[in-house]
């Protein structure tokens, strides 16, 4: 990984933009948010902007077209077609104009600009590898039956410092489902290894919460702005994930229970080891 | 997850929309987004 992104910008004739970048898209309101920040930035209304069409589709394969390109090289080995000839059909992944002629589109490339009080050692992978981080404080509200030894939650509050949140929506609802997760990690879900096999790869045997096991959650978002990222951003990402299964965890020692391994399923809890 | 929402009397609340989604699981969302959205759906007077 080299901190080196490229992200592209095309300004068509009839006025709609283009970005787009190298990044496959997966799932978390990248794509709408990219185009309130093109929209925002540029001063046009947000339907003009479409992320990742037009000349930034082609110039960036995605993780997808990467994909195709790894069996193109496979075809071509397998079938003993140059391997060229295959790469010139897919085309070139760099055919980046930069035409500023009257009709044309303009078209504007941009590659991250590492600043420089981040330190990073590109030969020892060391130093800053993120320029800044998200803080995320989580508190689990939950009851245990004596009997059986389940656990239920109760509550869950989430508090995500983020730097700004782009689109508060879908940073919020990234926060639920991650905290949902970290739930399910935290109290259920449990991977059992056999021969080097996922023993359990069933929904009837490996559980994720359902509606009546997930808590009301209530986030909470901060915002103290990181000054290289875009309008203070950081990202929300994984963070929401990581710090559920602790607040159980302490949670469950709060209610008596020496919890040292997850996910806390009855069958632990009855042997964990009261708190002294 | 709509069909099992389409059933849901209007005016339905919280406990009632969790019970009656139940039977639908969702990874991402948390369903917390999902309860809004029928929540709004059904509440009275919508269309």
């Amino acid at each position: 990984v080299k901190l080196a992104s490229q992200a592209a910008l095309e300004l068509t004739e009839t006025g709609r933009a283009h970005p787009g970048g190298p990044a496959p898209r997966i799932g978390q309101g990248t794509r709408t948010m990219h185009a309130q920040i093109v929209a925002d930035t540029l001063g046009i209304p947000y339907d003009r902007v479409e992320v990742g069409a037009g000349g930034p589709r082609r110039w960036f394969p995605t993780a997808a077209d990467g994909g195709v390109a790894h069996l193109h090289d496979r075809a071509a080995r397998s079938s003993s077609v140059a391997p060229k000839r295959l790469k010139a059909k897919a085309g070139p992944p760099h055919a980046a104009p930069s035409t500023c002629g009257r009709t044309a589109p303009l078209v504007i490339m941009k590659s991250y600009q590492k600043p420089a009080e981040i330190i990073w050692d590109e030969t020892c992978y060391q130093g800053d590898a993120y320029g800044a981080f998200a803080w995320a404080c989580n508190v689990v509200e939950l009851e245990v039956d004596p009997v059986t030894f389940e656990v239920r939650p109760l509550r869950l509050t989430a508090v995500a410092e983020i730097g700004k949140a782009i689109h508060p929506l879908l940073a919020a609802g990234q926060i639920e489902g991650g905290s949902a997760q970290g739930l399910g990690w935290a109290l259920g879900e449990e991977v059992v290894m056999k021969e080097g096999r996922m023993a359990n790869a069933q929904l009837t045997n490996y559980l994720i919460p359902t509606t009546l096991d997930t808590p009301p959650l209530d986030v909470v978002i901060l915002e103290r702005p990181y000054r290289h990222g875009p309008f203070g951003a950081k990202g929300v990402g994984e963070l929401p994930i990581d710090g559920p299964a602790a607040a159980v965890a302490n949670a469950l020692r709060h209610a008596g229970f020496d919890v040292r391994s997850l996910p806390a399923t009855p069958e632990r809890l009855m042997s964990a080891r009261a708190v002294g | 997850m709509i069909m099992a929402a389409v059933p849901i009397p209007r005016g339905a609340r919280l406990p009632q929309i969790r019970e009656a989604l139940a039977g639908n699981l969702c990874r991402c969302t948390g369903y917390a987004a999902i309860y809004r959205a029928v929540l709004a759906a059904k509440r009275k007077g919508a269309r």
